[in-house]
């Protein structure tokens, strides 16, 4: 390891963040006209802020080393991100959720919805179920930085997920940066050209494309016997048809994160605080770009990096990683790049997660005490900042403590939990709120309670990766899982419960009593 | 390769076996150096996904920024408001 070299990266970072930070706070300090003269921010910035934003360490470490297991299928999971992620979440649910935002007055992901079906209920029940179900995924970002700090600092994992958690800590409590869209800009240039490195670095060390692509189809004879028997037929073909192997990659990872990131709670809330239509159809442009460079290159590389080890070290990736997707990027890094590159890397990284894990941390403090506490006691002000600023703090240490129990290869699967228990909870409803003036308080409700239910009921008796480790099945019915016919064991929940809200929000909609005239004008107003 | 596949799909057999003769034919071409056609097809996807989203952001490039006043005032307000949430609720 060289020291010097790494420190004077740091430095240098860090002096650009301070710097850029400063400048981003005092350009909305100083102009006092910024609300309503001061409206242009430059494309360039705004793009990149909502990138860096978007990808975390989750992405790149977690669904990059998965691809280095499942291979090139991966890529079905970049379509859906540019498609769905930024061409869909951006026209059609970015400009009305901005619209009825504003029309509404609404601050939280919770708030808009509860305030668009006039409900109480809907704001604290979306409330409770990011609060409960989001430290999963906030605790899989801190795992994905800790692994590539522990694989390029060569410390211990627990060490480094402690160290990055007390700078989490700090930074969380110190307030997290605000008016910083020069620093997110930084970090998303950072990490495109960090990326754009890697896919070159990559593709010329292997012989170019084609024959990067070549090598990896040849090596498919080298699938171990038991990923082979569930389904796995090399790096660049798809899994067979309806094995374990296929409906894990598309039901859970393609579909469940593809499909969620349209009701993630902490990007439905970006959409209101930009400032007009056009910074939305601008941000499709160069969002479409940056996540084409960021996951299709992770997804990429990480198929690719078996080529790189079986050409130096005689072995695919996850046996190089000891059987831990998680590590499969951070050790291809290490070993594929050059040490300025890697120092460089990481430190992207860990502002990469940075910024998601305090935005994070944010969500689930306003859940608890915006969303749920002053939706209970009515009160606003000096307690529920109390409430909130405890919840914050509850959410860092379970997110750490998680970071310490969960196993190997979580980083994805964390993920694609979160993301599908949010697409079967809010998408009927939220979509529904959008598009639909029909859609009622009791269709809304009872949408989110079935999604919800139907996909923790899915997780501890039915699906069987989560179910068995977890044990309830086993302690309620003396079985591990209650349906052992294939494929329901590893058929993930977003398949059945996505589909099953949407109707249900639909039939009770149209069998119960219409939105009042007067609020549905109120949400819509400005909309035709 | 594409004239190929095209010459092949010119031809006049039936709908069905034309389908799944080409399906098959598809599964022997290598694109890229890879041989599955829902792989190659799905690695061409995502640069045609990308393409998507830079033609419609260049054709909309300026549209959507025309606000009224009261739209102005309006988001204003909201962003007065959150600034508030921010700074009360979460202390920042």
């Amino acid at each position: 390891m060289n020291l010097l070299l790494l420190n004077v990266i740091i430095l240098v970072y860090l002096l650009a963040t301070l710097y850029l930070g400063y400048r981003g706070w005092k350009s909305t300090k100083d102009s006092e006209g910024y609300l309503v003269a001061g409206r242009e921010t430059h494309p360039y910035i705004m793009a990149m802020s909502y990138g860096a934003t978007f990808i975390s360490t989750s992405a790149i470490v977690g669904f990059g080393g998965t691809a280095g297991l499942f291979g090139m299928g991966l890529l079905w999971l970049t379509v859906l991100n540019i498609f769905v992620g930024i061409f869909i979440a951006f026209v059609v649910f970015g400009k009305r959720t901005r619209k009825i935002g504003h029309n509404l007055n609404a601050m939280t992901f919770p708030e808009l919805l509860g305030k668009r079906f006039d409900s109480k209920f809907i704001q604290y029940f979306s409330g409770l179920v990011i609060f409960f179900g989001m430290p999963l995924y906030a605790s899989v970002v801190l795992i994905g930085a800790a692994r590539f700090m522990e694989t390029t600092l060569a410390i211990d994992f627990d060490v480094a997920l402690l160290i990055y958690s007390v700078i989490i800590a700090g930074y969380v409590i110190w307030g997290g940066l605000r008016g910083v869209m020069y620093t997110d800009a930084m970090q998303g240039t950072i990490m495109f050209v960090g990326m754009a490195f890697l896919l070159v670095v990559t593709y010329a060390h292997l012989g170019g494309i084609t024959m990067a692509h070549q090598a990896l189809t040849d090596m498919a004879h080298l699938v171990p016997a038991k990923l082979a028997a569930q389904g796995h037929t090399g790096w660049t073909s798809m899994p067979t048809f309806g094995s374990t192997w296929w409906w894990t990659l598309i039901s859970t990872v393609v579909m469940g994160v593809g499909i969620g990131v349209l009701a993630m709670p902490q990007l439905v809330v970006r959409f209101m605080t930009v400032k007009s239509n056009k910074e939305l159809n601008r941000g499709v442009l160069i969002g479409g770009i940056f996540i084409l460079m960021m996951t299709g290159v992770a997804f990429a590389v990480g198929a690719l990096s078996n080529v790189f080890f079986y050409q130096t070290q005689g072995n695919i990736s996850i046996n190089i990683a000891k059987g831990n997707a998680d590590s499969i990027i951070p050790i291809y890094i290490n070993a594929a790049t050059p040490e300025w590159f890697v120092y460089l890397f990481m430190l992207t990284l860990l502002a990469a997660a940075m910024s998601t894990s305090s935005s994070q941390f944010h969500s689930q403090g306003s859940a608890i005490g915006r969303d749920i506490y002053e939706t209970f006691t009515r009160k606003k002000g000096g307690e529920s900042i109390l409430v909130t600023r405890i919840g914050i703090l509850v959410a860092v240490v379970i997110a750490v403590a998680l970071g310490y129990i969960l196993p190997e290869n979580i980083i994805a699967r964390g993920t694609a939990i979160f993301f599908g228990l949010c697409a079967a909870a809010f998408l009927p409803m939220y979509a529904c709120a959008l598009y639909w003036r029909g859609a009622t308080r009791m269709g809304a409700i009872a949408g989110l309670i079935t999604g919800t239910l139907l996909t923790v009921l899915w997780y501890l008796f039915i699906h069987k990766a989560e179910a068995v480790p977890l044990g309830i099945c086993k302690m309620l019915l003396g079985r591990e899982i209650l349906i052992t016919q294939m494929p329901w064991p590893v058929v993930d929940p977003i398949v059945v419960a996505l589909p099953i809200s949407f109707l249900v929000t639909v039939v009770v909609s149209m069998m119960t009593k219409k939105m009042n005239e007067k609020t549905l004008a109120e949400c819509f107003k400005g909309i035709k | 390769m594409l004239p190929h596949i095209m010459a092949f799909a010119e031809g006049d057999s039936s709908g069905v076996t034309r389908m799944a003769a080409k399906g098959q034919h598809l599964a022997g071409v290598s694109v890229l150096g890879i041989d599955d056609p829902w792989i190659w097809g799905v690695y061409l996807l995502c640069i045609f996904s990308a393409l998507l989203c830079i033609i419609y952001g260049a054709f909309n490039w300026n549209r959507g920024g025309e606000q009224e006043v009261a739209d102005i005032k309006e988001e204003a307000a909201w962003e007065a408001k959150e600034e508030e949430m921010q700074e009360k609720e979460l202390g920042l």
